[in-house]
């Protein structure tokens, strides 16, 4: 068999696959096939067809108008007094269980950035850049200065013809209203804000985490998003590319039903960004192995608490209608390790098996732990937020991986109360049954025993997993010395 | 309505079409062999069907030659043929159609494009393998392939065909997606690792 093979049978897999992907071909199952002079590219790659279009805008010159409507006062961008600052940090340390009274302050380089006062960002007459008329357009062709209708970003700042690199359906700028286009592109800046250091994970943080997890209440109301340009620097990074795009009508063709369901406003303009950085950042995280429904490893990283160096992308949309952009925050679990961050966990994009190849970190994941401390330098660091967004939006490469080993010695992870009158082994047989040899990533040697009386015979014998593990089972740890370093009895949580 | 005449059968490109007839409703109008299916297909699957071929063949004229081809071969294709999923069905024979013209084009030189991208990734599954019966049946291969699309998330299968059926590049399901190009770009790696682990489990490699 050769690879013409594979591609020959890859070819004839089942229609439903292949109409399931050929979703995201067609933008619009009606769209129609319009064999004119237009460049072949634009007709059979255009995203938004005319029916789309049509019904689109329908929507949107309504919500439009209801949008201008809205734009009443933007609350000042002015930095908040001292006061205010202390303020709302006792508020969030108070919302996260005392973060903040427990020593877990945020100790990036951006503490220090302004906090605003954002319990009202919505725009000011004053504040918001009057529509240009023809009398302020420059001379020659292409017109400059703000557009006609609303059109703003995360920054509440109104975007300016000269900003726009692409209007799709190739609408002159010239022409542009508020309801000839669909997709606007500003290529050359994208939004974001800066980390405030809000991370909690169950390693570093179980209370604050439990706490989160459990009472739902993790927002960050302080994210105050601006514009990056490339070039431009954020801390040790240069903006290598970024951009920005405004929607009419939100991704996919999405029905009015599915618009609602993900929270999406009708009027939803400002649809993402994305920036790709140049250079490293060196960051104090934890590594987390996820094994997927495929079997196939994720590796993602988790900045420890304290430890952001990456920006903030992510937009939540709950207040969107009310053109307030509020930062967008994760919760979530992965395996045995909880996280809730103002920013997604990073992806590590690397091509490569980490168990096996570059870094070998695999042995030193066990069947109780499945996250690392690490220090990590990434690079080709990858930011985007999309609306309609299905993956989380960070991904980087991993340049240098640094295990911190004495830091990740194993804990008796869920295991407690050392028998103090079963000192040895022959003690131990006398009131168990061994069951299973296990080890963890660090040559340490689990022995498990188990009162027989807890223990159904089915079990004996079998390889234990992590999760089989029962109340009352006695574990017998050995050090990499194959000392007999502890007896410890399994506690179910 | 544009009108196109091939081998005999007029095509018309009717822009006025209803844009609520149902798959069913069209697949009738080829068996009644009433032109106004063409019509209808090439308004309702152009855009799509022609996403396939361009990303085959990179030139617009062929494309659109393919294009008409796809029309005309669905029309001596229904009947008999009676496909419960119009959609697919034409997107595979734009495909083959492609195919086959990217093949007459590259006869003597396999030249750039994602065809032969998608071939030298593949060639990563079955490389070295020289294990396997040269005549083991391309169709137990694919329902291999099928059982193991099965398998995976939606999105991870998606991308997957996209790459792999639709011949997309990276940047271009990034696009689609909606993810990082790379992002697509680990899943399609990763998704083929695995599937070269599936196929070797089996005794296919």
């Amino acid at each position: 068999m050769n690879n013409k093979d594979l591609f020959n049978a890859i070819n004839d897999i089942d229609e439903k696959f292949i109409t399931d992907a050929g979703k995201y071909l067609k933008d619009d199952p009606l769209s129609p096939y319009e064999p004119t002079e237009a460049h072949p590219a634009e007709r059979l790659f255009s995203p938004l067809k005319t029916a789309a279009s049509v019904a689109a805008a329908a929507i949107l010159i309504c919500g439009t108008l209801f949008a201008v409507k809205l734009f009443q006062p933007r609350l000042s961008a002015e930095p908040s007094s001292a006061n205010e600052t202390a303020n709302s940090s006792e508020t969030y340390a108070a919302e996260l269980g005392g973060a903040a009274g427990s020593g877990q302050t945020n100790t990036s380089d951006h503490d220090s950035a302004p906090v605003t006062d954002h319990t009202s960002p919505e725009i000011t007459e004053e504040n918001f850049e009057k529509p240009q008329t023809d009398d302020n357009w420059k001379s020659g062709d292409e017109p400059v200065g703000p557009l006609p209708f609303t059109l703003i970003g995360p920054d509440y700042q109104q975007i300016h013809y000269e900003e726009i690199t692409d209007i799709e359906n190739g609408t002159s700028k010239k022409d542009l209203n508020d309801t000839n286009w669909n997709v606007i592109t500003c290529d050359g800046f994208a939004y974001i804000a800066p980390a405030t250091g809000m991370n909690f994970n169950s390693a570093d943080n179980p209370e604050q985490i439990n706490n989160i997890m459990n009472d739902n209440k993790f927002e960050n109301d302080n994210a105050e998003f601006s514009r990056i340009y490339t070039g431009e620097h954020y801390n040790d990074l240069v903006v290598d590319s970024a951009k920005c795009e405004f929607w009419r009508i939100p991704a996919n063709g999405m029905n009015e039903r599915q618009m609602n369901e993900k929270g999406f406003p009708q009027e939803l303009l400002y649809y993402g960004s994305s920036v790709h950085f140049r250079g490293t950042v060196t960051i104090e995280a934890y590594l987390v192995r996820e094994t997927d429904d495929s079997g196939n490893d994720v590796y993602y990283i988790v900045p420890r608490s304290g430890a952001a160096q990456l920006p903030v992308i992510d937009i939540a949309h709950t207040d969107a209608e009310k053109y307030r952009f509020k930062a967008n925050t994760s919760k979530r679990s992965i395996g045995m390790f909880e996280y809730s961050n103002e920013m997604p966990a990073i992806t590590v994009i690397d091509d490569i098996d980490l168990g096996t190849d570059a870094f070998n970190v695999d042995r030193y994941f066990s069947e109780f732990k499945n996250y690392l401390k690490v220090v990590a330098r990434l690079d080709d660091i990858d930011l985007s937020y999309r609306a309609d967004r299905q993956f989380e939006g960070i991904s980087a490469s991993v340049e240098i991986l640094d295990i911190q080993l004495s830091d990740n010695a194993l804990e008796p992870l869920k295991v407690s109360e050392i028998i103090d009158d079963a000192q040895t082994l022959e003690d131990l047989y006398s009131i168990s049954n061994e069951i299973n040899d296990m080890y963890d990533g660090f040559g340490n040697k689990f022995r498990v025993y188990s009162n027989i009386s807890s223990i159904s015979d089915d079990i004996i014998g079998d390889e234990i997993t992590y999760g089989e593990l029962r109340s009352g089972m006695i574990i017998a740890m050995y050090d990499k010395y194959k000392k007999l370093s502890g007896l410890y009895t399994y506690r179910a949580e | 309505m544009d009108i196109c005449v091939k081998s005999g059968v007029t095509f018309m490109r009717d822009n006025t079409a209803p844009e609520n007839i149902s798959d069913g409703e069209i697949v009738e109008l080829f068996f009644e062999r009433n032109e106004r299916a063409i019509a209808y297909v090439s308004r309702k699957y152009g855009s799509y069907c022609g996403t396939v071929v361009q990303n085959i063949l990179k030139d617009p004229q062929d494309a659109e030659e393919c294009l008409n081809d796809t029309w005309l071969k669905a029309w001596e294709s229904i009947p008999p043929a009676k496909p419960r999923n119009l959609g697919g069905f034409l997107a595979r024979i734009a495909k083959n159609i492609s195919l086959n013209r990217y093949e007459r084009d590259h006869a003597e030189k396999r030249g750039g494009g994602e065809i032969a991208l998608v071939l030298d990734e593949l060639a990563e599954c079955v490389a070295d393998k020289g294990n396997v019966e040269k005549n083991y049946e391309r169709k137990i291969l694919t329902e291999a392939i099928n059982e193991f699309l099965k398998t995976l998330p939606r999105i991870k299968r998606d991308i997957f065909v996209l790459r792999y059926w639709y011949c997309l590049s990276a940047a271009q399901i990034a696009e689609r997606v909606g993810v990082t190009r790379s992002n697509a770009a680990v899943t399609v790696t990763r998704t083929r690792r695995a599937l070269m682990g599936y196929l070797e489990k089996r005794g296919l490699l």
